[in-house]
This record gives C-alpha cells, sequence and structure tokens, in this order.
C-alpha cells in the first residue's frame, strides 16, 4: 500500500521491540504500543488458552500470572511488561505433560460447567496460593472474586481449591 | 484502542519532561482505569509516559512518626504491609474492600488517588457530562442515578467518589506531596474536594 502523507498528529507510531519469557520460553515480539498483554499472547503468540470475556478487568477470564503476580492481561500493555516472565493456563502443567494440582483438582471436583472462566479461574487460583493470604474457603472465595463464572461453577470451583491446597501441603 | 507514542521514564525529572513537553501526554502505571477509559474512548491521550520503572514503590516511616507512601506501591501490596496493617488497618480493610485481587495486584497508589469516578454517564460518551467535558452539564442529576450522590453534590455534578482508599486516606489526615517541575504538596482533602466544591482540575477525580 502506497505510504500517505501524515502530518505530525496522524502518524501511526512505530511498533515497539518487546521481549517476555512466556512459559519459560524467551519471546521476541515486534508489537503497537497498544496492544495489550492479552492480545499479545493470543494474536501474536497463539496462546489461546487466556480468553478475552468483557475486555474492561470485571470478568477475570484473562488472568496470567506476570513475574508470579496474578493480574488482567486485557488492562495490561504488553509493551510495558518488557523482559517479565509470564505464565499462562499452557505453562501450568510440568514439563512431562504431569497436570497442576489445580488443573488436575478442577477436573476431578469438576468445576467448570463451559470451561470459558476456567483458564482465568485456575491462573488467579495459582496466584491466590502464591499469595498466600487465603485457607479457609471464605477467604477463598473473597479473593477469588475477581473471577466471574456464568456457569456459576463456584462451590465446586471453591471445593477444587481447597483440594489442590490440601495436596499442595497448603492446608490440612 | 486508539493510537498513541509510547515512552518510559528512567527517573522523575525525565518524567516530568516527558509529560510537559506534550499536552496530550498522561502518565501510566497500573493502567486498571486508564486503559479501561481508554477503550471507552473516554480518555484520549496522545501519549503515555510508563513511570512504572520510577523508584516510588516503598513505605517508609517518616521524621515525624507517620508514614511515607511511595505513589507506585501497588495496592495489594500496601493493603499487606506489615506497617499498615499494624498502624492503619482503617487503609488496609479499605483497599481489600474494593476491586478485586488481580486489579489491586496491578493499581497504584498514585493511580487510585487519581483514578476517575465510575459515574455511568462519565463513561457513556454520548450523554453530556460536566467531569469528562466541563460544561456540557450532568446527564446523572435528571438520569439514572440511584448509585450516585446524595451528600456533598453540586448543580454540576453528582457523581461518588470512586475510591475506598481515599475514603481512608482523608479520615487519617493524608497529605499528597505532588511531584511537579516546580514541587509542591497538599492535603488530601484539598487535592480531592467533595462534588459541591466542582472544580475543573485535570486530577479531580
Amino acid at each position: 500500500m502506497a505510504q500517505a502523507k501524515a502530518t505530525p498528529s496522524t502518524q501511526v507510531p512505530a511498533k515497539i521491540a518487546v521481549s517476555l519469557i512466556v512459559n519459560g520460553a524467551e519471546k521476541q515480539l515486534s508489537i503497537a504500543p497498544w496492544t495489550t498483554l492479552l492480545d499479545a499472547l493470543r494474536e501474536h503468540l497463539d496462546l489461546t488458552g487466556t480468553k478475552k470475556g468483557c475486555d474492561h478487568g470485571q470478568c477475570g477470564a484473562c488472568t496470567v500470572l506476570v513475574d508470579g503476580r496474578r493480574v488482567n492481561s486485557c488492562l495490561t500493555l504488553a509493551v510495558m511488561k518488557d523482559g517479565a516472565e509470564i505464565t499462562t493456563i499452557e505453562g501450568l502443567a510440568a514439563a512431562d505433560g504431569t497436570l497442576h494440582p489445580l488443573q488436575r483438582a478442577f477436573i476431578k471436583y469438576d468445576a467448570f460447567q463451559c470451561g470459558y472462566c476456567t483458564p482465568g479461574q485456575i491462573c488467579s487460583a495459582a496466584g491466590l496460593i502464591a499469595e498466600g493470604k487465603a485457607k479457609a474457603a471464605d477467604e477463598i472465595r473473597e479473593l477469588m472474586s475477581g473471577n466471574v463464572c456464568r456457569c456459576a461453577a463456584y462451590p465446586n470451583i471453591v471445593a477444587a481449591i481447597e483440594q489442590a491446597m490440601t495436596e499442595m501441603g497448603i492446608r490440612s | 484502542m486508539i493510537s498513541f507514542d509510547y515512552v518510559r521514564a528512567t527517573d522523575v525529572p525525565s518524567a516530568l519532561r516527558l509529560l510537559s513537553e506534550s499536552p496530550g501526554a498522561r502518565p501510566i502505571a497500573g493502567g486498571t482505569n486508564l486503559i479501561d477509559l481508554m477503550k471507552y474512548d473516554v480518555e484520549r491521550p496522545t501519549r503515555l509516559v510508563d513511570i512504572t520503572r520510577l523508584p516510588l514503590n516503598d513505605v517508609n516511616v517518616t521524621e515525624t512518626g507517620g508514614l511515607s507512601i511511595g505513589a507506585l506501591m501497588p495496592n495489594s501490596d500496601l493493603a499487606y504491609h506489615p506497617l499498615i496493617a499494624q498502624r492503619y488497618p482503617i487503609l488496609a480493610s479499605a483497599i481489600l474492600a474494593g476491586a478485586s485481587a488481580q486489579l489491586r495486584n496491578m493499581a497504584s497508589t498514585g493511580g487510585n488517588l487519581l483514578q476517575r469516578t465510575r459515574c455511568a454517564y462519565f463513561y457513556d460518551v454520548t450523554t453530556p457530562c460536566n467531569k469528562r467535558d466541563p460544561g456540557s452539564g450532568c446527564s446523572a442529576i435528571e438520569g439514572l442515578n440511584r448509585m450516585n450522590a446524595i451528600l456533598g453534590t453540586s448543580d454540576a455534578c453528582v457523581a461518588v467518589h470512586p475510591s475506598d482508599m481515599c475514603v481512608a486516606l482523608r479520615v487519617l489526615d493524608a497529605t499528597v506531596h505532588v511531584m511537579a517541575p516546580h514541587g509542591e504538596q497538599d492535603r488530601i482533602r484539598r487535592f480531592s474536594p467533595p462534588a459541591g466544591q466542582y472544580a475543573r482540575a485535570r486530577h479531580e477525580p
């Protein structure tokens, strides 16, 4: 396409080089500054496990771990996370394919119906466990309130997280 | 989302320069409010100045025995900080009453102070709103306003202040230290006036 004569106010800013360590592997990207981490994962790295729900930070479907902390990837600009370690649902299982205790517990307790919120729920629960602020069921419910489940699988989600915590020796 | 230019500040003076040289520039830290508003077309910055790598993310004991909180301290780290939990439990409780664990992990203390109102008309760019477009009128006064303010309103705005954290800071009579090219500081009650004292300053939530 021919390059249009552009005034500074309508010029599209150049793409920016970004390096992310995604699920242990270094990824080099060249992206527009307005690319969210969610879109970078899904559209540029083909990691479609992370889901786009509301795209406004309210539903939690896009939850991933950035340097071990759970965040809403839809409200995160990828360029701002240059050099960061990102863990998505695709990166939780062990290298040999053994599922994470949370993944096993979600299957065992049938902690989903349609499954769309599940990657976000599991990444959020992994962040919750790392934070170490929740042990009892009511604390788990409160600190998982950033993840909405339209199918209302909440009782099973809480049971699955309790089970994973027990298995990981965090909860007796 | 809209097109904008992205720059990263390396220290406070460079952040102030990058912000002041471009009238459409906004600082960005957690981004939980600004990016949301950009997706709704309420905020249309031409440049984002990333301030997240500035050394402003700690809590220090001051000479007078109070606490000084860095503007980039994440909401969750502040709420769970041992000195906050021990000395100002109202601040910890207020922060943990708002948003979600993910948003609190992202959102900064300074950004919490500067977040904009959650009034539905402020978000709806097809309607008049004095906060979004000063002088255009208030759609909430005669509109769907059961979530809007009852006390501290004016004939220009009935928006509710969006921050739980700021309520606790107001109770504690906190001081906001503002870094500007000429430096200044202010009491939180003047930094964030009630709607009755409606101000057009851009920082006003």
